[in-house]
């Protein structure tokens, strides 16, 4: 994938959040370039969605900076608002809209053009159409997430982050998914994902190792599996148990 | 049978049980401390309860009883003629209410213990009209014998007692009756598919009413008979009469109720168990139990009206907005309402010319009671973020587009209001003109509660400071220039604040 590392698209510099005592977030630091798919891994309560809401602007960071193309996410909210979109684990919806006027807003509030087909393509690909009519809340999980997939991607923004995608899918469409995410990615966009799972054939670009809200581990899976001394092909679990143990190593040593 | 009345029986009581500590706890019980204490303290709940109860109910036989010195010979005769109709109405909708979704309120933890365990559906359906009668009885005989003495007094200032006695003895008994009628019709529709499949049926008893009118001698017996016997010209065993019907229609609703479709009555209380396993919030935040019945009632439907295709930008949002109130009505209704009840507060107070104290307490009123139909579409968009994010607008604009529907409503429910009393024409429009301003003045100080962490001290604050304002400036210049001057600053610095943080 292209590496430009003279103008990070996304950068995340020293961030951390605390809720009343509990450190969320410490001292998170990264970039992002423009066509990366990242996976950001970590157990349950390892500040990963708290990440992605910071990054997104949902959540301000109690420290450091996230900008993206050089604008800062705590004074530019607003005119990043445009390039990123986070879709959450459970997306809510309005309850008076159906799923083709979700797209239908979406498009005419961005004043587009002929965005029937792209709408129509979408839904087509993640399987709503026969139920674009409906309203999403008698949705199941899973085609809630696909629906807010879609809202997402007919914007096509430049950073696109997706907090669990592939819990709420049943296996073929997280494949489908994965390949879908595949060729945003050729076209230029820049994925980051929080995931406890990923399809067999998926192969991130880059992984970011979350936990107690510290960035433990960040690289491709050749640079991982090097530093982490792991042999043959490179599941999730594995990295993340031998970055927590090396963690715990380190924490120890000190 | 049997067997399986005590089990259930078991289980409501010791789920009563339950609630009831549940909320002796919220007066201050402590349920673990079995102590004589804790025991006495108990004693002085009820009693004070007791106190209470029979002090309210004092003031309301009062009440009455001074409200019947209103009543004249014609009037007393009028309302004995429209009172079996009443009654006919009642009887009408208990039916419809029965006919229209299974009269068996299933729980979520009644649909997975009692719905699919071995035990007769009669035991369920039996327990349940007990427990549905129960409170019906208490209130309904009740509010009888208050009417009774009301009507009781042009008959002489004695006869209100005895009246009301033989109003209670005799309404127990036709509340049963009626219930138990209703759940025959209920019962026998979750028997028979084909009932079912007849859509209008639950709307039929309707046509009671026309028939009454038609035939008064065959279906306002009823009414009539309770009447005569309430004022003593029928005999004394008539309660019995209508007992003994009561117990024939719930012996044959039980016996019926054991070929009920339990699948059925599961899945048309989905929508009751989704409101009851809110709790206490089901009625703390009415509009999350509203948006539920909103969700039920719609699920299955086809959408009213569409998005409009040709709009874009600020206009497809005021469009969304404009649709969301056209398909959960009850939010636009609410503001409407909001906007004539308030205003008519505030021509009351105007006509009384009252100290400014009554001025400071509408305030509070508003500010207690904002209008919560008006920022239903605004509180989505500002809440889920994951909605926000698709909304390229700042938050001035977004609330702007969201309230301008509501905001007519409410402007037109005070105009009804307004007109309604005959105000004059320049006096009107300079109402009009201000319940504008102040529906917009709420609005922002709602907005601006909503986009803050403190929603509820925030609203109170704004509300309290922008309409203190005014209350100073109107009583400092008498100008009503000066207040809309004052109005205007107030909604330019609420603006500021919902441009930024919405």
């Amino acid at each position: 994938m292209p590496e430009d590392s003279r103008t990070p698209l996304l950068s995340v510099q020293n961030i951390g959040y605390v809720y009343g005592s509990f450190h969320a977030l410490t001292d998170v630091t990264f970039d992002l370039n423009e066509g990366q798919l990242v996976a950001l891994v970590g157990r349950n309560g390892a500040g990963k969605s708290t990440l992605l809401k910071c990054i997104a602007g949902w959540t301000r960071a109690t420290d450091g900076n996230v900008s993206i193309l050089g604008q800062s996410v705590n004074t530019d909210e607003r005119q990043i608002r445009e390039h990123v979109v986070l879709v959450p684990d459970t997306p809510p919806f309005y309850d008076e809209l159906t799923a083709w006027e979700h797209l239908q807003l979406n498009a005419q509030l961005h004043g587009w053009q002929n965005w029937e087909d792209d709408a129509v393509d979408l839904l087509r690909r993640y399987g709503l159409y026969p139920n674009r009519s409906a309203f999403p809340f008698s949705f199941s999980r899973g085609m809630r997430y696909k629906l807010a997939l879609c809202m997402a991607l007919l914007i096509e923004p430049k950073i696109l982050l997706l907090d669990e995608p592939l819990g709420p899918l049943d296996p073929v469409s997280a494949d489908d998914l994965w390949e879908e995410l595949n060729r945003h990615r050729t076209e230029g966009m820049t994925i980051l994902l929080s995931s406890h799972q990923l399809p067999q054939e998926a192969h991130p670009d880059q992984y970011l190792i979350m936990e107690g809200g510290e960035l433990i581990g960040r690289g491709t899976p050749d640079e991982l599996r090097a530093e982490f001394s792991l042999e043959g092909s490179l599941t999730l679990e594995a990295l993340l148990r031998a970055a927590i143990r090396a963690r715990k190593a380190t924490t120890d040593d000190e | 049978m049997t067997n399986d009345l005590r089990v259930l029986g078991w289980l409501r009581w010791k789920q009563f049980q339950d609630e009831a500590v549940y909320w002796l706890r919220v007066l201050g019980y402590q349920p673990d401390n079995g102590s004589l204490s804790s025991r006495a303290y108990i004693l002085y709940l009820f009693g004070i309860c007791g106190i209470w109860v029979g002090a309210m109910w004092t003031w309301a036989h009062d009440q009455a009883h001074a409200l019947g010195g209103l009543l004249n010979g014609a009037s007393l005769s009028d309302a004995l003629m429209v009172l079996p109709f009443i009654m006919l109405g009642l009887q009408v909708f208990v039916m419809m209410v029965a006919l229209n979704s299974t009269p068996l309120k299933l729980t979520f933890e009644d649909i997975s213990y009692i719905a699919g365990s071995p035990i007769s559906p009669a035991a369920p359906v039996f327990i349940g009209f007990v427990r549905q009668v129960l409170t019906r009885v208490v209130l309904i005989s009740l509010l009888a014998a208050l009417i009774t003495i009301f009507l009781s007094r042009p008959l002489g200032s004695t006869v209100g007692g005895g009246n009301a006695l033989r109003a209670i003895l005799i309404f127990i008994p036709f509340v049963i009756a009626t219930w138990a009628i209703g759940w025959v019709l209920g019962v026998l529709r979750l028997i028979d598919v084909r009932i079912r499949r007849v859509r209008i049926l639950w709307v039929l008893p309707l046509l009671l009413i026309p028939a009454a009118v038609a035939w008064p001698d065959g279906l306002l017996w009823p009414g009539r008979s309770l009447i005569l016997y309430i004022l003593g010209h029928e005999p004394a065993w008539l309660p019995l009469a209508w007992l003994a019907l009561a117990v024939v229609l719930v012996w044959g609703m039980t016996r019926l109720a054991a070929r009920i479709d339990m699948v059925q009555a599961t899945d048309e209380s989905i929508l009751y168990a989704r409101i009851q396993s809110l709790g206490l919030m089901a009625w703390k935040q009415i509009d999350v139990q509203l948006r539920i019945r909103m969700q039920s009632a719609r699920g299955s439907r086809k959408a009213l009206l569409r998005l409009p295709d040709n709009v874009t930008g600020f206009r497809a949002l005021a469009a969304k907005a404009a649709i969301s109130y056209i398909r959960h009505p009850f939010m636009l209704l609410f503001s409407g309402l909001w906007g004539a009840v308030l205003t008519q507060i505030a021509v009351l107070i105007l006509a009384g010319n009252p100290p400014v104290q009554v001025w400071i307490l509408w305030l509070l009123v508003v500010g207690a009671a904002p209008p919560l139909g008006m920022l239903y579409v605004f509180s989505v968009d500002v809440e889920e973020r994951f909605l926000r994010q698709f909304l390229p607008v700042n938050g001035f604009e977004l609330l702007i587009a969201d309230i301008l529907l509501p905001l007519i409503a409410t402007v037109v429910g005070g105009a009804v209001v307004i007109f309604a009393n005959g105000i004059q024409i320049e006096a009107a429009f300079f109402a009009l003109l201000l319940i504008g301003v102040l529906s917009v003045m709420l609005a922002l100080c709602g907005a601006v509660a909503l986009t803050s962490r403190r929603v509820l001290q925030m609203r109170l604050l704004a509300t309290t400071l922008s309409f203190g304002a005014l209350i100073v400036g109107w009583t400092a210049t008498h100008s009503p220039l000066a207040v809309f001057g004052i109005a205007l600053v107030a909604i330019l610095i609420l603006s500021g604040m919902v441009t930024t943080n919405a």
